[in-house]
């Protein structure tokens, strides 16, 4: 059970803005981020109380809706073309955004792979048991995305960059 | 982690902070889950809903329980009376379906404004520009636009450029008919709404009212205002506060507008930050947030405390 002391407000206060990053590091679609945050806020709003760990469950939810959502509007999904200029790298927005076309072509559960362990920070183990497949599934669907990035002009303009 | 691991950390952090805001997420999801919940007819929720916002507006309540003279005068020039702020929503429906009761939950922006009535279950959005809704070719009124019903149970979507720069979207989890019926009802009527929390003083200039929900008021920076942004919001017994920023906090206990609590100040890569977490009776605590600097001094945000209204 959900920790009582903490309600669906306050949770919604405190952890949206992450989950909105989350959503929009997958789509980088500021419309499509907003309704896979909601719609996964309100499938876990019902069941609060019975939820032990609402940020898997989120983070689960938001994801499953990408893969769903990515199906949805494949044919109509625009890859933006600009990037803050706060970015850490000494890459410029160019390579940066080449980078990004690149990983907006990859397969969507790639993509999910890769943002669920380069954002989000979680390990393989973590990231199985949330898309549902074993861990050896996500270690061969990060190895591919990498070794197509690494593969393109952009990605080795891009390591090249960071290493400077 | 390899360079190429590295630079995937780095251009994630960096897409990330192109997120949108989470301002009237929690409205949004209130909505969509009173739609749920009716379609359902899972009518506890709703009460359950119903109490939170109950207990939220209450009886009004002078915050301090006592009204000084000179509460909402500033010496300075810096903040002047604002008790008879409103905001404004440029469109009203001639049509809702039976069940509407209660006025619009409000998030007014420069270029974007949404209009939930959440009894109903339908959302009134105008923006400068497009929606981005893709679907099946229409006419609203005459006019091209866009009709995206996908499957029963979701929500139901029409939108089209009302005017000159003026982009139109009512979403609702009624039928095709209805949403059309109440897209073809707008007027060009504003909804002025005044805001629960009134925020009694406020900078002078630079600040427009954007979102009126039951617990929190909300000023952004208009015209390159830099005494805004501000907030003030009222959590519940019980209710965590928000993770402030990232870094430099400094965290004291502090007594503000005649109110116990504690000041944080927060500094991100561009500005310094106020917060101040103050209580109020029954468990209840005042959150209010303001730029450091750009005429916010400590005599200024006591003065600010001082003058808020809550219910």
């Amino acid at each position: 059970m959900n920790d009582d002391a903490v309600s669906f407000e306050a949770y919604v206060a405190g952890r949206g803005r992450a989950h909105l990053r989350l959503a929009y590091v997958l789509c980088r679609d500021a419309d499509l981020a907003q309704d896979l945050v909601q719609n996964a806020l309100v499938k876990v709003h019902p069941r609060w109380d019975r939820v032990d760990n609402p940020d898997a469950y989120v983070r689960r939810a938001i994801v499953n809706d990408f893969l769903s959502w990515r199906r949805r509007r494949a044919a109509t999904e625009v890859v933006t073309d600009c990037l803050p200029e706060t970015a850490r790298s000494a890459v410029g927005p160019e390579d940066r955004d080449a980078m990004w076309r690149l990983l907006a072509e990859l397969p969507r559960q790639q993509r999910a792979v890769l943002a669920l362990r380069y954002y989000d920070e979680l390990d393989d183990e973590a990231i199985a048991r949330l898309l549902g497949c074993s861990t050896a599934t996500v270690r061969s669907h990060a190895s591919k995305a990498i070794a197509a990035l690494r593969a393109s002009d952009a990605g080795a303009r891009f390591v090249e960059g960071t290493n400077r | 982690m390899t360079s190429i691991e590295q630079a995937l950390a780095d251009i994630y952090a960096a897409v990330a902070l192109e997120a949108p805001d989470d301002l009237g997420l929690l409205s949004r999801v209130q909505v969509a889950s009173l739609r749920r919940s009716r379609s359902r007819r899972l009518g506890a929720v709703v009460v359950a809903l119903t109490a939170v916002t109950a207990v939220a507006v209450g009886a009004s309540v002078l915050l301090g329980g006592t009204s000084h003279a000179n509460r909402f005068a500033d010496p300075t020039g810096f903040l002047v009376d604002n008790r008879d702020a409103a905001t404004t929503f440029p469109l009203t429906p001639s049509y809702l379906p039976s069940g509407a009761k209660t006025a619009p939950q409000l998030d007014v922006y420069t270029n974007y404004g949404e209009a939930n009535y959440l009894d109903v279950g339908v959302d009134i959005r105008y923006a400068s520009t497009p929606s981005g809704v893709t679907g099946t070719p229409t006419t609203i009124g005459g006019k091209p636009g866009q009709l995206s019903c996908p499957r029963p149970g979701d929500p139901c979507r029409l939108s089209w450029q009302r005017s000159p720069g003026t982009y139109v979207t009512v979403q609702s989890d009624l039928s095709e008919a209805e949403t059309r019926r109440i897209a073809e009802g707008l007027r060009d009527q504003p909804i002025v709404q005044k805001p629960k929390i009134v925020l009694g003083l406020l900078p002078a200039t630079g600040c427009h009212l954007t979102q009126i929900i039951p617990y929190s008021t909300v000023y952004n920076p208009i015209d390159g205002g830099q005494a805004c942004p501000v907030s003030v919001q009222v959590l519940q017994r019980n209710e965590p506060e928000h993770p402030v920023g990232p870094s430099q906090v400094i965290e004291r206990s502090a007594s503000i507008g005649g109110y116990s609590g504690k000041l944080i100040a927060q500094k991100d890569q561009a500005r310094q930050y106020w917060q101040a977490i103050l209580a109020l009776p029954e468990g209840r605590r005042l959150v209010v947030n303001t730029p450091q600097g750009h005429g916010w001094n400590r005599n200024e945000l006591d003065r600010f405390v001082r003058a808020i209204i809550v219910p």
